[in-house]
């Protein structure tokens, strides 16, 4: 077994552990409501769309070879 | 009037059941000098099942396109003096049968152009529709199929398929075939001329020409695309130029294709003498993908090979690309990775609507997106929430994004049901209907397993989760 299966199966026995405590509480919680302005990109994200804008424009007016 | 509702003059109609003592082999041999192209069709027609062939001739006076064609190639060859086209069209009645709308299974054009002098004949499948051989319930997946009308001399029939076309190397090479298919996917009429290809690009035959090694410019596809109004998206690798890949080309094309649509993808050819414009080129329509279920790939590039990556793409249980090869024929698989970087030169994704992002970045952002709301609410006691937060922040998400219809999207929801048998309520729907547009990148989220059982429907079931954009 690998780490990450490790900490998989650990984090969802103790999920199963809390869900069996408490049955009836578990099933009927409705999701909290979160705002949209706290879902920001991160940095890296812009950054990754910034060089995706660089090279999309850098593709723009290129054309070599021919099919 | 183009080859399929062009009125033909039957010429035979034939058993070509195995027991009949009928050879795919030999016929082509005889009848078709052994045309490559055409034995791969007979091929595919045989694993359809094709029990008859009915030959039908073609001629220029009751087939407007064919005319159009020969013109083409008048002006671009004064020596071509005509030419003798075929309909040959796959059954799975017997000769001569009566035949039900289940009888037919789907056609091919064959054409032999006819010159003077020295010169050869030229045979082509100028065009073929025959339905995939494999389709979901066999792991291929190839979403932009359109449905076409043959008119036989044995009355109308239809198939349902991806149009395949080869070039004649005088008035249309490689890039005008895979054009031809990507847009028969996306343009109402399923179909495009030449003629109108050439238009576009200027290609008149007289003062400029193609054949011969002489072909489209990348600028001419999109020029033409551009003519046609088709959106499209442009990966492009050109080493001499100085244009590195940002992302890895493979998951562009993913991307491209997932959401149903067609993909022209070219590359370089391995030659040990280039001439001074590089090595010769070629480019082929992508127009599907097979999934493997138990793909060993994404745990084993994690576990064992260093991919840092915190999400698993669902790209990465795609065995093979579907495409058309004019050199080789229809519906063939092109392995994942096949096809290097060091060959790689370019993709031109087509879409039926233009979008901000591709379908990269909108994973990438979905995830962001994934991920923010994981750690702003760790646990809410409610078991698939909380099993999506835990996939989520362990970095074991699989992400897939497609391009979606809000109409098309509402109504997903609106017939989804919970475990307890629920419907989503229906203010929720409203908000929905009211907030989303017309269409959106909807990014998928799941596990491994839920997305390896049901590949069709694979989403943590708690939509509104997801973040749409």
């Amino acid at each position: 077994m690998t780490y990450a299966t490790k900490q998989l199966t650990n984090a969802l026995q103790e999920l199963t552990r809390r869900s069996q405590q408490d049955e009836t509480q578990s099933q009927a919680l409705v999701p909290p409501v979160i705002p949209a302005d706290r879902l920001q990109f991160s940095k890296e994200v812009e950054s990754y769309l910034e060089r995706k804008q660089i090279y999309s424009a850098k593709t723009r007016h290129i054309s070599v070879g021919s099919y | 009037m183009n080859f399929r509702a062009a009125p033909g003059i039957k010429l035979d109609w034939i058993d070509t059941r195995i027991e009949s003592g009928f050879s795919n082999f030999l016929y082509i041999d005889r009848q078709y000098r052994s045309h490559p192209v055409l034995r791969r069709v007979f091929s595919l027609a045989r694993v359809l099942g094709y029990r008859s062939l009915l030959i039908e001739e073609l001629r220029e006076d009751s087939c407007g396109l064919l005319l159009e064609e020969n013109s083409a190639l008048r002006i671009r060859r004064p020596d071509f003096i005509g030419s003798t086209v075929h309909r040959l069209t796959f059954w799975l009645c017997a000769p001569d049968q009566a035949s039900a709308p289940v009888d037919f299974i789907g056609y091919a054009i064959f054409k032999s152009d006819h010159f003077t002098g020295a010169s050869q004949q030229f045979d082509h499948v100028y065009e073929s529709v025959l339905p995939s051989v494999r389709l979901e319930d066999q792991n291929n997946f190839i979403h932009c199929r359109r449905a076409y009308t043959v008119q036989t001399s044995a009355g109308v029939q239809a198939v349902t398929g991806v149009l395949y076309a080869q070039q004649n190397d005088l008035t249309f090479v490689c890039a005008h075939v895979a054009l031809r298919t990507a847009l028969s996917c996306l343009l109402p009429d399923a179909d495009i001329s030449y003629a109108r290809i050439n238009g576009l690009a200027g290609v008149d035959h007289r003062t400029r020409l193609v054949g011969g090694g002489v072909g489209l410019f990348p600028a001419d596809l999109e020029t033409i695309l551009g003519g046609l109004g088709v959106a499209h998206e442009k990966i492009v690798y050109e080493p001499q130029a100085g244009l590195d890949l940002p992302t890895e080309f493979q998951r562009d094309l993913y991307g491209f294709i997932e959401s149903g649509n067609p993909a022209l993808v070219g590359f370089e050819l391995e030659d040990p003498n280039p001439g001074p414009d590089g090595s010769p080129r070629h480019i082929v329509p992508v127009i599907g993908h097979t999934f493997n279920n138990d793909a060993w790939v994404p745990d084993a590039q994690r576990s064992y090979f260093g991919n840092q990556l915190r999400y698993f793409s669902s790209e990465s249980w795609l065995s093979s690309y579907v495409l058309h090869d004019d050199n080789f024929g229809p519906y063939y698989c092109l392995p994942r990775h096949f096809l290097k970087k060091d060959n790689f030169r370019i993709i031109l994704g087509l879409q039926r609507h233009a979008t901000a992002y591709s379908a990269n970045e909108a994973e990438t952002v979905g995830f962001d997106f994934f991920r923010s709301i994981a750690r702003l609410t760790p646990a809410i006691g409610q078991d698939w929430y909380d099993r999506f937060s835990i996939f989520c922040r362990q970095g074991l998400l699989v992400l897939r994004s497609l391009l979606i219809e809000r109409a098309d999207y509402i109504q997903h929801l609106r017939e989804l049901r919970s475990w307890e048998g629920t419907s989503m309520e229906a203010a929720t729907l409203g908000q929905l209907e009211n907030h989303l547009p017309e269409r959106f990148w909807m990014v998928e989220a799941s596990a491994q397993e839920l997305f390896a059982a049901s590949l069709a429907n694979c989403s943590f079931p708690a939509p509104r989760l997801c973040p749409n954009l």
